[in-house]
């Protein structure tokens, strides 16, 4: 069987991209090299053996983390290194063609797009945040609250008291998914772009509240910090949690539907 | 203030980030990819994968001083 190409991501630079220093990549796969798709546009891409990358190798594969993860990695530190050279539109994990030929095809039919697309993306980085609740914390907060309030209080007191506690707590639960999107529509009108992503059942207890992405120009980066900085002040008083990761290449950003 | 905010707060920045959270980003999530010239795995549910990413992303985030 031949080898298919292995598309790791676009690039947009005047000369070819320097990939000598390149990391080496996906297993089994050959050194990443680029293509030139012309007017400016390369594919860095490489060979990979159809026997550990058809279509029933890969189906097998995703059934195993470990299999994935040392997959994923190396797809992320080339288009990492690629990066630095110029804008780069990253394709998501296991973007295979059949050949060189076919890549440059599927690049050529999408090149207003890309094209668009490069011009959205230059100078900027993606970002993720991720809010989750700490549900039993969120209301041990609460509580310790209406606590130190009902302190001496008489028995009728106490009671109207607790009723409040309950009330509390609740409403810190309910009202978690606003504060979640409130903060989504803040943070998304001092970015350029912004992803809400549909968050996963959590465990018992911990509930993602908001998975999304943004996307920052360079030099609002730390602005952008400051004003997530801000917000987990905020809402960390209450039982909140934020990640924030980055930067990442605009993974969010090249779908299809962007 | 300063206290709270680092411990509601992490942020991972280049090498700080989890091999999950990388899963998480390059993963094909069903992105329509056209035609068949493309062998990727569009037609293969990988929500499991991405749950799986993020709740053991998750789990890390413990209270503990923010970076730098």
């Amino acid at each position: 069987m031949s080898d298919l190409t292995y598309l790791y991501c676009v690039v947009q630079r005047e000369k070819a991209p320097p990939l000598a220093r390149a990391p080496r990549g996906l297993p089994g796969t050959g050194t990443p090299r680029a293509i030139d798709a012309g007017r400016g546009l390369w594919l860095v891409a490489s060979d990979a053996p159809a026997a550990g990358y058809g279509e029933a190798s890969i189906g097998r594969g995703l059934q195993d983390l470990a299999w994935v993860s040392a997959r994923a990695l190396p797809h992320e530190a080339v288009i990492e290194f690629v990066g630095r050279s110029g804008t780069v539109l990253p394709m998501k994990l296991f973007t295979l063609f059949r050949n060189d030929e076919r890549a440059l095809e599927h690049v050529a039919g999408q090149r207003r797009r890309i094209d668009r697309l490069l011009e959205r993306l230059a100078g900027r980085e993606e970002w993720g945040l991720r809010v989750l609740i700490d549900e039993p914390r969120a209301l041990e907060r609460a509580e310790a609250s209406a606590r130190s309030e009902a302190k001496g209080a008489s028995g009728t007191e106490f009671l109207l008291r607790k009723k409040k506690q309950r009330d509390l707590s609740r409403e810190v639960i309910e009202r978690g998914g606003e504060r979640a999107a409130a903060l989504f529509d803040e943070l998304s009108r001092r970015t350029d772009d912004s992803r809400r992503r549909a968050p996963p059942p959590g465990p018992a207890g911990r509930r993602v509240l908001l998975d999304a992405a943004f996307l920052v120009r360079r030099g609002q980066v730390k602005p952008f910090h400051a004003a997530v900085r801000k917000a987990a002040g905020r809402l960390g008083r209450d039982g909140y949690e934020l990640t924030l990761t980055g930067p990442w290449p605009p993974y969010n950003f090249v779908a299809e539907s962007a | 203030m300063r206290r709270r905010e680092e411990q509601a707060m992490e942020i991972l920045e280049g090498a700080d980030q989890s091999l999950l959270d990388v899963i998480d980003h390059v993963l094909n999530k069903g992105v329509a990819v056209s035609g068949e010239a493309i062998l990727g795995v569009a037609g293969v549910d990988l929500v499991y994968l991405r749950l799986s990413a993020l709740l053991c992303a998750a789990d890390r985030v413990q209270p503990r001083s923010r970076k730098k």
